[in-house]
C-alpha cells in the first residue's frame, strides 16, 4: 500500500524485480523521510541490495516507480544517482587504492588552475569537510597505504563532500574500530541535523537501536514490516526477518569445564614477529579462547605466525608436544591445525571453483591415487558436509561465487573440518553474515569444542565472543595484555584504553 | 604536524624513484670503470640516441599499462609507420603531410585497439597481438618486403643526424616527450582518471569516469607514439622497413615495469621509465663497446634484466 507524505523526499513503490526468472524483489514499497535514519534490515538474499542497487540505477525496475520529491526520480546509474543527491558507502570499498585521500574524494570533481590539478587546494578542501565531521585521515596518503578502517572513514568523507540528500551506508561499521564507529555515528547525527536522509543498513542490531528513527524488515523480496524503531524490540526484529522466532538468547551456551587438567594442545612461548611482541599462552584440548581487542590489535598477525603464513622472528610455538621455531603452513595442517581466515573473498575461497573443488583443496593427495583424483570420493565428502553445515546449494557443483555471504563461509568450514582438523583458528567468522548463518556457525563452534575440538576464535563483535569463549585473552598493539575467564565488555574495553594511555605516555616520554 | 607528514611522503616517494635511477647509475659507473671508451661525452650521447625510440614508446606503454591495459603492438605499428613516411617522401609527398600521414597511421592502430578493447571488451593483450600481425603484414606488402631508401636530408636531420647546442636532436625529442608526458600523467585531471582506471575499474565507472574513453585514449596516445618513432627510426637509418621494430613491443613493456610501474596497472611513473630504456641501451651499448658476440648479448641482455628487475622489487618491498 503506497502512501505518500509531504516530509518525503524518496518513495519506492511496487519495486519488481528479477534476474532471469528469479524473483529478487516482489513488490517492495519503501519511504525514506527528510532527515531520518530509516535502517534496512533482512537475511543475505532478502532483496537489501538489490534494491540499493534499483535505487542508484545499477538494477533496472521490471515493475513499480522510484518518485524523488513525488516526482518519478528516473536515476540512469551511479552517476546520475550522484547528480541527483543520492550517493552510497558500499560494503566493497569502491576506491582506487593507488590515488591519495583526496584524489579519491575528488575524482572527476578535481580542482583545477590552468591545466593541471590544483592538489593544494584538494587537500585543504578534503581536509575542511574532515574537520568539520571529525575524521582524522591525511588527506595527502594514498589510499593503498590505508588500514581498512581508515579506506571506509575515506569512503564516507568522499560521499559526504558531494553533499548529498540521501546517503546509503551498507554495513559502514564492518571494518570500522570501536572508536571510528562512534565517529561515525556523530557524522550521522550531523548530516541528520542538516537535513540529509540516510538508509542504513546493517546486520548488527545495536547499532539500529542506537541511530536509527525508523525501521524497514525485507524478507525474501518483500517488505514485511516498516515501523519507528522505538515500536520493535530485537526478538521482532529477528522474527521479522527470519519469518519464525529463533531462539537467540537462550541458546545453550558452551559449558564451561574445568579445563587445568585438559592435555596443552597448541603453546606460544615468547613468540615474536609480524608486529607480535613475546606473546605467550597455552590453549586446551576443548577449550574455545576468544581473543578481544580492537582492529589492528596484532590478532590476526598472530595468528598468520601460528598457521606458518609469517616467520617467527623470536620464540616458539609447539603444537601436540611438538616444538617448532619455525614453521610452514604444510606443517602446521599436517599437526592438526586449521584456519578460517579474516577475508572470505581473498584468502578463503576460490570463487571461481565450485563447493567440492574447494572443499578438497587442502587435502587432496588424500582424495586421490597416484595423483589422480577419485571424482566420487570428493562429491560423497562434499555432499556429507553440505548436509552437516546446512549449506544452502543446489548441489555440490555449485560454484561458490553463487552462494550467499553466509552459505560461502559455511563452505569455507567444511574444507577444513573435511580434514578431521585438532586446532581450529576461526578469524572473524561471523563477518556479514545473516542472522540465521551466524546461530548456526554458534552452534557448531560448541558442537566442535564438545567433541574435543580447541578453537581459537577471534571477533569484533564482541557478544559473540564472550558468549562462545570458555576463556578469554585480551591483545593490544602485538601483545597480550590480560585474561580472563568471562570478563564483561566494559573490562575488556577499559583494560585495552588503559594499555593504550600507559603506551602513548611511554612514546611521548621517549 | 600536517607539514611533517608531507614532507615524509615526498622522500619516502623520491627514494621509490631512485630505484631505478640507482640501477642506472650503477650501470654507467660499473662500464666506466671496465672500459675507456665507454665513459666518453660522445657514447654517452649514442646512449642517448639509442634511448630515444624505446623510451618515447616506453612513455605510451606507462599510460597504456596504468590504465591497466597492454600494448604489444607498438613495434610493428611503428615499423608500418617508418613504411608510409618514407613511401610518401618517395612520391614527392611535401614533408609536413608525410610526418603526419606517418603519425595518423600510428593514432589509427591506437584507436583500433582500444576500441576493440573498451567497446568490445576484448583482452588488449590479444587484441594487440592481433594488430601487430595486421600492422607488419600491411608493412611487408607495401613493398613486398623490401627496404624503402629515404633520401630526404632535411627529414633526416629533424629526426636524427641533427644536432642543437651540441646535443643531438633525438635526446631533445626524448626530453620533449618526457616533460610533455611527465606533465600530464601527474599534474592533470587526465592522468588521475588513467590511474583510477587502472587502479579500480568499478569504482572508477562508479565514480563518473568514463573508463572506457580513458582506455581509448591511452592506446591512442600509444598507437601515436609508436607513429612518431617509426619517424625517427626511418630518419636514423635512411631507410623504411617492414622488418623494424620487432620485438620492440616488449621491450618497451620491460622498460616500463623495469623502471618500477606496476604491472596490475595503478601506478607508475614516467621517470622510472625513462630509466627502464635508459637501462637497456645502457646494456646494449656496453655490451658492443666490450666486444662481446651478439648471440652472448642477447643472453647477458637477458640476465642483467632479471637481477634489475629483482633489485627493483626487493626495493619497493622495503619501503
Amino acid at each position: 500500500m503506497p502512501e505518500s507524505n509531504n516530509n518525503d523526499v524518496l518513495n519506492m513503490n511496487g519495486i519488481k524485480i528479477s534476474f532471469g526468472g528469479v524473483k529478487a524483489l516482489k513488490g517492495v514499497n519503501f519511504s525514506l523521510r527528510k532527515g531520518e535514519v530509516h535502517a534496512l534490515c533482512g537475511e543475505n538474499g532478502a532483496g537489501k541490495s538489490t534494491m540499493i542497487k534499483a535505487l542508484m540505477g545499477i538494477n533496472k525496475l521490471d515493475e513499480g516507480e522510484i518518485l524523488m520529491d513525488g516526482q518519478p526520480a528516473n536515476i540512469r546509474n551511479p552517476i546520475d544517482a550522484a547528480k541527483k543527491g543520492v550517493t552510497a558507502v558500499f560494503q566493497d570499498l569502491s576506491q582506487i587504492p593507488t590515488l591519495t585521500v583526496a584524489e579519491n574524494i575528488y575524482l572527476t570533481k578535481e580542482y583545477t588552475k590552468g591545466l593541471s590539478m590544483d592538489r593544494a587546494k584538494m587537500a585543504a578542501e578534503a581536509q575542511k569537510i574532515m574537520d568539520q565531521y571529525g575524521i582524522d585521515l591525511d588527506p595527502r596518503a594514498e589510499v593503498g597505504d590505508l588500514s581498512m578502517a581508515k579506506r571506509q572513514m575515506c569512503e564516507i568523507t568522499k560521499a559526504i563532500a558531494i553533499q548529498p540528500r540521501i546517503i546509503i551506508f551498507d554495513e559502514p561499521t564492518a571494518s570500522l574500530t570501536t572508536v571510528e564507529t562512534e565517529i561515525l555515528f556523530q557524522i550521522i547525527e550531523k548530516l541528520k541535523s542538516s537535513g540529509t536522509s540516510i538508509i542504513y543498513i546493517t546486520h548488527r542490531m545495536n547499532e539500529i537501536f542506537r541511530c536509527a528513527d525508523r525501521i524497514t524488515i525485507l524478507r525474501d523480496g518483500v517488505d514485511v514490516a516498516t515501523c519507528p524503531v522505538a515500536e520493535i524490540d530485537l526478538e521482532g526484529i529477528v522474527k521479522g526477518m527470519v519469518g519464525r522466532e529463533v531462539n537467540l538468547f537462550n541458546a545453550k551456551l558452551l559449558e564451561k569445564k574445568d579445563y587445568s587438567d585438559a592435555p596443552v594442545v597448541l603453546e606460544a612461548k615468547n613468540l615474536s614477529g609480524n608486529d607480535v611482541q613475546h606473546v605467550n599462552f597455552q590453549l586446551k584440548q576443548g577449550e574455545v579462547l576468544g581473543f578481544a581487542g580492537l582492529v589492528g590489535a596484532g590478532r590476526t598477525e598472530l595468528m598468520q605466525l601460528i598457521f606458518g603464513l609469517a616467520p617467527i622472528r623470536e620464540g616458539s610455538i609447539s603444537i601436540n608436544g611438538k616444538e617448532y621455531t619455525k614453521i610452514n603452513t604444510k606443517q602446521a595442517i599436517k599437526s592438526g591445525l586449521a584456519m578460517v581466515p579474516e577475508e572470505r573473498r581473498n584468502q578463503g575461497l576460490i570463487f571461481m571453483h565450485d563447493i567440492e573443488n574447494n572443499v578438497v583443496l587442502p587435502d587432496l593427495e588424500n582424495y586421490s591415487s597416484r595423483s589422480i583424483v577419485n571424482r566420487k570420493k570428493v562429491t560423497e565428502v562434499s555432499k556429507r558436509m553440505i548436509e552437516k553445515l546446512n549449506i544452502k546449494a543446489e548441489s555440490s557443483k555449485m560454484i561458490v561465487n553463487l552462494l550467499s555471504g553466509g552459505n560461502a563461509q559455511k563452505v569455507v568450514l567444511a574444507k577444513w573440518l573435511a580434514m578431521n582438523p585438532r586446532i581450529i583458528i576461526l578469524d572473524e567468522p561471523t563477518a556479514g553474515i545473516d542472522v540465521q548463518s551466524k546461530s548456526e556457525i554458534h552452534r557448531l563452534i560448541r558442537d566442535l569444542a564438545e567433541s574435543g575440538i580447541s578453537i581459537i576464535l577471534i571477533s569484533s563483535d564482541m557478544t559473540e565472543l564472550l558468549n562462545n569463549s570458555t576463556r578469554v585473552l585480551i591483545m593490544s598493539d602485538g601483545q597480550i595484555i590480560g585474561e580472563g575467564e568471562a570478563p564483561t565488555q566494559e573490562e575488556i574495553m577499559s583494560t585495552i584504553l588503559k594499555f593504550k594511555s600507559k603506551t602513548k605516555k611511554e612514546k611521548e616520554h621517549v | 604536524m600536517s607539514e611533517n607528514k608531507i614532507k615524509t611522503n615526498k622522500v619516502t616517494d623520491f627514494i621509490k624513484e631512485q630505484y631505478a635511477f640507482a640501477i642506472f647509475v650503477i650501470l654507467i659507473l660499473a662500464f666506466s670503470l671496465m672500459d675507456a671508451r665507454f665513459r666518453t661525452f660522445s657514447n654517452f650521447m649514442v646512449i642517448g640516441r639509442q634511448a630515444t625510440i624505446m623510451a618515447i614508446i616506453s612513455f605510451g606503454a606507462t599510460f597504456v599499462i596504468t590504465a591497466g591495459e597492454m600494448d604489444l603492438s607498438c613495434g610493428a605499428v611503428a615499423a608500418l609507420s617508418s613504411m608510409v613516411v618514407t613511401y610518401a617522401l618517395q612520391e614527392d609527398c611535401p614533408m609536413i603531410i608525410a610526418i603526419l600521414l606517418g603519425v595518423l597511421v600510428g593514432l589509427i592502430c591506437g584507436v583500433f585497439n582500444g576500441v576493440l578493447t573498451a567497446k568490445l571488451h576484448m583482452p588488449s593483450f590479444l587484441v594487440t597481438l592481433g594488430t601487430t600481425s595486421i600492422a607488419s603484414g600491411l608493412a611487408s606488402t607495401m613493398t613486398n618486403n623490401k627496404p624503402i631508401t629515404l633520401y630526404n636530408t632535411t627529414f633526416a636531420n629533424i629526426f636524427s643526424k641533427g644536432s642543437l647546442l651540441g646535443i643531438p636532436v633525438m635526446v631533445w625529442w626524448t626530453l620533449l616527450f618526457f616533460i610533455c608526458c611527465h606533465f600530464v600523467y601527474t599534474k592533470t585531471t587526465f592522468g588521475n582518471k588513467v590511474k583510477a582506471t587502472g587502479g579500480n575499474r568499478i569504482a572508477a565507472k562508479y565514480t563518473g569516469v568514463n573508463t572506457d574513453k580513458v582506455i581509448i585514449k591511452v592506446m591512442a596516445i600509444c598507437g601515436s607514439f609508436s607513429g612518431v618513432c617509426g619517424l625517427l627510426y626511418t630518419a636514423r637509418v635512411n631507410q623504411g622497413r617492414p622488418d623494424f621494430g620487432d620485438g620492440l613491443g616488449l621491450d618497451a613493456v620491460t622498460a616500463v615495469i623495469l623502471g618500477g610501474t606496476a604491472f596490475t596497472g595503478g601506478k607508475g611513473s614516467m621517470f622510472t621509465s625513462l630509466m627502464g630504456a635508459l637501462i637497456l641501451a645502457t646494456i646494449t651499448d656496453a655490451l658492443v663497446i666490450l666486444g662481446v658476440p651478439t648471440t652472448i648479448q642477447t643472453l647477458i641482455k637477458g640476465l642483467i634484466i632479471l637481477v634489475a628487475v629483482a633489485f627493483s622489487v626487493s626495493g619497493k618491498k622495503k619501503s
